[in-house]
Formats: C-alpha cells, structure tokens, sequence
C-alpha cells in the first residue's frame, strides 16, 4: 500500500495503475486467446473431431516449458548462489525493500546484466558477477542520492516479481513456442506421411499385396486372409484407391496433399510470427514501465528510477565482458526486427527512455492509446479467425463462432478503460468518445476479412462465375486433402450464388458492422457506468477491485447467454435452429444471475455508498481521483494514488 | 568411500579388458560354457562400468559419440567380416561385432542416463518426430518396399551389410519411447518442484 501519498493539493495525483489490471495481463490474455482458442474450441459442443493430442500439446507442453525454464537459465548460464559479502549485500537491500518472498540471488562468471527471472513460486535475480559486485560496493556507500540509484536498480527488478509479469512473459513465450513447434512437427510429418502414401500406395493398394501379405507374415502360423482389410479400404473410396494405386498419377495426387498441408499450417505459422514480433514483444516493452512504477512507488519517487537506468547503463557498459561468438550471433538475431525501419519501434524489446518518462509522469499511458488497445484485439480476432477457417480446422470445428470477438473486445476494452474510470469518475464526453472510436476501430479490423470475402464475391458475379464456383470447389475439396471421392460439385449445384453470397458475405457483414458495435458500446459505457457508481462505495476500499471484476463478469455473462444466443438466431437461422432446452436454460440462469447481481448492487450502494469511510459524513458528488472529504479532509480510495511524484516535479 | 570407488573402478576395467582379450584369442579354442560364461561376466562389468560413468555418459556429445562409436564397430564387423584376416579368421569380426553390441547397451543407457539426468524428454519425441517420419521412408525405400519392410526380408546377409538407418533405428526407438515415459513424470516432478518453491 503507497504509504507516502503527496497530501498536497497543488500536486496532480496520479493513478496507481499497480492496483488495477494491467496492459501485461491483456496482452497475455490476447496471446492465450489466439494460441489456446483454436485447441480449446475443438472441445466444444459441436466440434466434429476431439483432438487430445493437440489439446494436450497446447496446454501440457507450454506448462512443461515454463515450469522448467528457470532451471535451464541457471543452467545455461551457469549461474549459481554464492554465500559471499556481495550476494549478502544484495539480499540484505532486498529484503529492505519490502521483498514478502526473497528472490535467490545467483550469480555467474559469464556476460549479463540483472535479470529477474523464474515460475510460479520460484525466483531468482541473476546477475554476471562484475556487475553483482559493482552494485554491492554502490550500496555499501553511505545513505547517499548514488547509494538510492542503486537501491532502484534492486527495486525495479524486484518489481518484476512483484507485478508478476516473471510467469506472464515465461508463459506466454511457452506457449508461442509450442504452438509454433507442435506445428512445425505436424506438417513435416504430414510431408513425409503424403510423400509415404503416393510413394507406397501403388504397391499397397492392391489386393495382391494383400494376398502375399497373408501368406508370408507369419512362416509358421498357418495363413489368415487379410485381403478383407484391403475390400473394406477399397468400398470406403473407391476412387481415390483407385487413383493412389496408379504410378502413373503421382504428381496429381501430390498437390491435393500439398494443397492441404499449406493451407492447414500456414495460419498457424503467420499468427505465430504476428503473436511473437507484436505482441510478445510489445509484452515485454509494457512489463518494464509497469516495473519502474513499482520501483518508483518502492522508493517513493520516479526521478531517481531514470537515474537508476542511466546508471545500470553505464554499469553495464563498464562491466561487460568478452561475449561468445554465439552469444553475439543471438544479440544480433534478437536485435533483426528492431531494425525494420517504420515498424522498429514497435518491435523493440525495451521501452525508450521518452516513453519511460512519460509513463512516470502519467502511468496511465502504459495501457496504451484507443489506437493501439482496438487493433491489438482486432488483430487477435481476425488472427483466431484465421486459425479457425484454416482447412485443419474449418471442417471440424464449429463454435465458438461470434462469442469470442464479442467477449475478448468487451472484457479487453472494459479493462483498459476502468483507470480512466478511475480518475474522471464520470462517464463525460470524452469517454464516451474514445468507446465509440475504439468499438469502430475494433469492428472494422474485424470486417477485414468479410470484405475481403465481400470483395472476392463482388469479383465473381463480375467474372466467370464456372471458373470462381471452380475454385471454391477446389478450396472445399483441399479441405478433405483429396480424400474426397470425387472432385466436389458444390457452386451451382448444391449452393446457389445468391445463397453463397448471403451467407458468407452479407450475413457475416451485417452481423458483425450491425449489430455488434451498438452491443459492444451500450455494455461497456453500462460497464463504466456501475463502476462509477461503484467508486463511491468508499467503504469497501481495497475490495472494490473484486467488484470492478464482478460487475465486467456479470455483464459478460448476459452477452454471452442471452444478447450473442438471440443474434446467431436472427442472422445464422441455417446454423443455430430453434431454442433448444440447455440454450433456454442457460438465458434463464443468466437472467437469475442479472437479477441477484442487480439486488446485491441495490444494497450495497445504499448503505455503502457516499460515505466517509473515516468520519461516516456524507461524501456527495461522484468520485475523481484525489477527492477528499470535506468534513475530515482525508483522501478518498488511496489505494489508487500513486506515492510518488513525476520525474519533473 | 571415493577410495573404494575408485579401486573398484579399477578392478573393473582390468577385468573387462582381460575378459575381451581372452574372448578375442579363445573365441574358438574355449568351449562353449566357458563362452557363454565370459560373455555374461563382460555384460556384467560392462554394466558396472556404465553406472560408475552414468554422470559423464548423460551429455548429448558422449551419447553422439557412442551411436558414431557404434557405426564404426558396425562399419568394422562388416570390412573384417568380408576380408577374412587370415590372422585371427572370424574371430575379429565377431569381436567386433561384440564391441558394437556393447556400444548399442551403452549407447541406450547413455539415452536413459540422460533422459533421468537432464529433462531432455521434449527433445527425444521432437527428434523422434522430426527423424523418425523420414526414416521410415528410408528404411521402406532400403528394404525394397513396404512387403518386403514388413515381412523382413532383406537381400543378403545382415553381417556383411551396414546402413547408416541402423544406429538411427535403434536410438530413435528407444528416444521415443523414452521421451513418452519421462514426459509426464518430469512434469510431476517440475510440478512437485514448483510446489515445494
């Protein structure tokens, strides 16, 4: 809890963004979304396939990885904790600094910085022995303004584990990793075994194999006909045996495989390189403000956090040693997308120094502008829409359809925008403004791909529509990977164009630039405003964070079981039919949970609300961040001030 | 105790190099039992041997050393096999075949060694995976198709031929099955770890 709260009016309070959500833990969540949505949504209802293979490898292994990583870094680095002056030193400043679970201080011979790193319940604060020596003599020193520099080195990277973002930066790189390698293993298995099949399938796939198979398996054993196997593989698909058994078609039945192995894999290979340059990155950019606020609100200061960077800088500098060969390849490769020249910055792995000072004189800017929190979620879903109607995964997998957009936008958006909730207290214009800006932003990178579908439909009543309703054929076809028995009929055919165009294009569209923004901007301004009301619980205190969550979760819960249920209806009648018993009941709970959550908030606001939680008066007015009460001249909610002041003042 | 352990280490090696020479000169003049009871005695030391070392097998450059060890044994099994030194006859290829088999016992043990040692387990089902899906295709292609593959007919006699699939087969196979086992149970352990903090 800040303890040392400017009291004087003049100051400009600043929000203590350390006890509301942060940006880190939504580009976590966005990063989770995208790599765990695709595995997961094969669980759900209407999932023709269960892949627990995949879903074991997205979950099982990411955890593996991250569980293990602390042990590989000590390892890799030869790290090791040593009971000398130095490392006592470190612990003893630590342990000043308000540390509840000290970190295992290690320390190795080799080339690094500071560096805090670790899982769950384990951590560490390793650091090259130089630089662990140059500190120790600096805070050795007598109470000095150089002996604080050091101090806020500690205390930044104590941050760290402090904010936990250690865990949310390890797991997150554990799970772009294994998406990224289950992957890449998947598809050059798929290579091998197509490459297997049209190398093999002229000698397997006929019945004389079958036939000197039964006879020569076992020498001893006397034969069994196995020629039945090779009967019931041919009455399955007769043509596509037909056509694997002949040499002379080998290249024509490798490009339906081929077809179908890319189109499978590509999605999953861009949303990787998009989820690590973008938003892992980006993750570790937010994860330093956020701990230079917490060494800021640590050493009851911000001035001397920038300080405290200079130093470590120029420690560094005079410290480093010799690096290997390899180690230069890695600083080179890691350093490669910084050095794109318009998207450099936004790929960098450290915040600049200008952005640092500005989230210190106003913490608010570490969750980002409106911009940049509506084209993280809507690139997020445009890129678990991508994985979603790839041809590995558009053919079994269903759900969850439109409730994840809708879901990952209102929580993302109504996360970001509660500190500003917190600071004006009121739902004013500008507000108001950035919600419908960021919902419009949101809906049309959403509406990307729909246009572009929209587009491609526009190309084909404009062209040849045989040659179009050939394509889209063959798109259909590729999703079997050529295992089709024949080469699908399905434009003109089975689906007319004007349906194709209805429910592919039109629908889509006016689904999701119709009815989702007024939805998505009437929840969340109903969102702001309950959390405003809220705020004058003053009561409550600390506790109102829970009920910050319980207010998001509770209109979160009425748009995914009652408003999302009742679109599908109107706009997908073909896919959602009727109401079925589990939908009505699932609307009727939510229903009960509005009501309950409805009376509760009664209550609460009538005896907590717009009282003194000090001298019991009467608090009138909304809540703005550093609000007193009049008659005892006390600080409203402190807990959401920052104790410390901007670099400049 | 380290005094110990060392003058048995000791003990070890003279008795493993002297049972391999004997083994080299008497391979035809001994008889049988004699054979027989030598050549448990060699697995028995050699087991020995490779716990002692188990801290220094269990790194990835000895466990490459001892599969390339191996295919040189094999390479050699296979050249004396088709020369016949007059000197010592069969004797030499047999030997050598006898040291390849000892390198596949280590060249496995190295694999276990490692694999309790280090959690090398995503390693092993990657490398399995990555290496094992073209290799069937190698060792399909090498047989002469999927029949013969299946039914383990092979042109010729397997001791006058070496295929670099050999080493390959037989430490892949055990590195999958390896890597499935020791998987989950160093999961368990991260998280038993992770509890304990």
């Amino acid at each position: 809890m800040p303890r040392n709260i400017p009291d004087n009016t003049s100051t400009a309070y600043k929000l203590n963004i350390l006890r509301l959500p942060s940006h880190t833990s939504i580009l976590f969540a966005l990063i989770a979304l995208v790599v765990l949505g695709a595995a997961l949504a094969s669980l759900l209802p209407g999932s023709q396939l269960c892949w627990p293979p995949i879903v074991l490898g997205m979950t099982l292994l990411p955890l593996c990885d991250f569980l293990r990583r602390p042990g590989r870094q000590i390892s890799r680095w030869k790290m090791t904790h040593r009971q000398d002056e130095t490392t006592a030193v470190i612990e003893s400043e630590l342990t000043s600094l308000g540390a509840e679970r000290l970190p295992t201080v290690v320390s190795t011979y080799r080339r690094l910085g500071i560096h805090a790193f670790g899982s769950l319940r384990r951590a560490y604060l390793g650091l090259g022995l130089p630089l662990a020596q140059a500190l120790s003599s600096g805070l050795k020193e007598p109470n000095s303004r150089r002996r604080d520099r050091f101090r806020a080195i500690l205390a930044h990277e104590l941050g760290h584990f402090l904010n936990r973002d250690v865990w949310l930066m390890w797991l997150s790189y554990g799970l772009l990793k294994m998406m990224v390698l289950v992957m890449a293993l998947n598809l050059w298995i798929g290579l091998n075994l197509s490459l297997f099949v049209i190398e093999n399938g002229p000698e397997v796939l006929q019945p004389e194999f079958w036939r000197a198979l039964s006879q020569r398996m076992l020498p001893d054993v006397p034969a069994f006909d196995l020629l039945p196997v090779y009967d019931a593989l041919y009455q399955q698909n007769p043509l596509l045996i037909e056509r694997l058994a002949d040499p002379t078609r080998r290249l024509e039945n490798w490009q339906p495989f081929f077809f179908n192995l890319v189109s499978a894999h590509w999605p999953f290979a861009a949303s990787g390189l998009v989820l690590f340059l973008i938003y892992w990155r980006r993750l570790l950019r937010v994860r330093e403000l956020y701990a230079d606020a917490r060494a800021a609100s640590l050493m009851g200061e911000a001035a001397i956090v920038l300080e405290a960077h200079t130093l470590y800088t120029t420690l560094v500098a005079f410290t480093a040693t010799v690096s290997s060969p390899w180690e230069r390849l890695r600083g080179w490769f890691l350093g490669l997308p910084e050095r794109i020249p318009v998207l450099g910055k936004q790929l960098a792995l450290h915040p600049s120094r200008r952005k640092r000072k500005a989230c210190l004189e106003d913490p608010i800017q570490a969750l980002g502008s409106w911009r940049w929190i509506a084209v993280s979620v809507g690139l997020a879903v445009v890129l678990l829409d991508f994985l979603l109607r790839g041809t590995l995964t558009a053919s079994y997998i269903y759900e969850p359809g439109p409730h994840l957009p809708f879901l990952a936008a209102f929580v993302v958006f109504a996360v970001w925008l509660l500190p500003r909730v917190c600071i004006k207290g009121k739902l004013d214009h500008d507000l108001a403004r950035q919600v419908v800006l960021i919902v419009s932003l949101f809906t049309l990178i959403k509406l990307i791909p729909h246009l572009l579908d929209a587009v491609i439909a526009l190309l084909m009543l404009l062209g040849d529509q045989e040659a179009w309703g050939t394509a889209i054929d063959l798109w259909a076809y590729s999703m079997t990977g050529g295992f089709a028995t024949e080469l699908p009929r399905l434009m003109g055919a089975e689906i007319s164009w004007p349906q194709f165009i209805e429910w592919h294009v039109v629908r889509p569209i006016a689904y999701f630039a119709l009815l989702m923004p007024p939805t998505l901007i009437v929840f969340l301004l109903t969102d702001a405003r309950l959390k405003q009301r809220a705020l004058t619980w003053y009561r409550v205190g600390e506790r109102l964070r829970h009920i910050f969550w319980g207010i998001s979760g509770l209109l979160a819960a009425v748009l995914v079981l009652v408003i999302i249920p009742i679109y599908n209806r109107l706009l997908f009648p073909h896919i959602y039919e009727g109401w079925s018993a589990a939908v009505l009941a699932r609307m009727a709970m939510a229903f009960a949970v509005v009501l309950v959550g409805g009376l509760l908030f009664w209550h609460c606001d009538r005896r907590m609300g717009k009282r003194c939680p000090h001298c019991d008066a009467l608090v009138p007015s909304t809540y703005h961040l550093g609000k007193k009460c009049k008659p005892c001249d006390r600080l409203l909610h402190h807990w959401l001030i920052a104790n410390y002041q901007s670099p400049l003042s | 105790m380290a005094n110990a352990v060392r003058d048995v280490t000791r003990v070890a090696w003279g008795l493993f190099a002297l049972t391999n020479v004997i083994l080299l000169f008497g391979m035809q003049g001994l008889p049988l039992h004699v054979q027989l009871s030598l050549l448990g005695l060699l697995f028995i030391l050699l087991a020995c041997l490779l716990i002692r070392y188990n801290q220094l097998l269990a790194q990835w450059r000895v466990v490459g050393a001892i599969w390339l060890g191996y295919g040189i044994l094999r390479l050699l099994s296979v050249w004396t096999h088709a020369s016949q030194i007059p000197s010592l006859g069969d004797n030499l290829a047999t030997f050598a075949l006898l040291l390849a088999t000892m390198a596949i016992l280590s060249g496995w043990f190295s694999l276990f060694a490692l694999a309790i040692r280090r959690d090398v387990s995503l390693a092993y089902i990657v490398m399995f995976f990555a290496l094992g899906a073209p290799l069937i295709r190698g060792l399909v292609i090498e047989a002469g198709g999927v029949l013969n593959f299946l039914v383990g007919q092979v042109a010729g006699d397997p001791l006058s031929r070496f295929s670099i699939t050999e080493p390959l087969v037989m430490s892949l196979s055990c590195m999958g099955t390896l890597g499935f086992i020791s998987l989950p149970a160093h999961l368990i352990w991260l998280l038993i770890k992770e509890l304990r903090g």
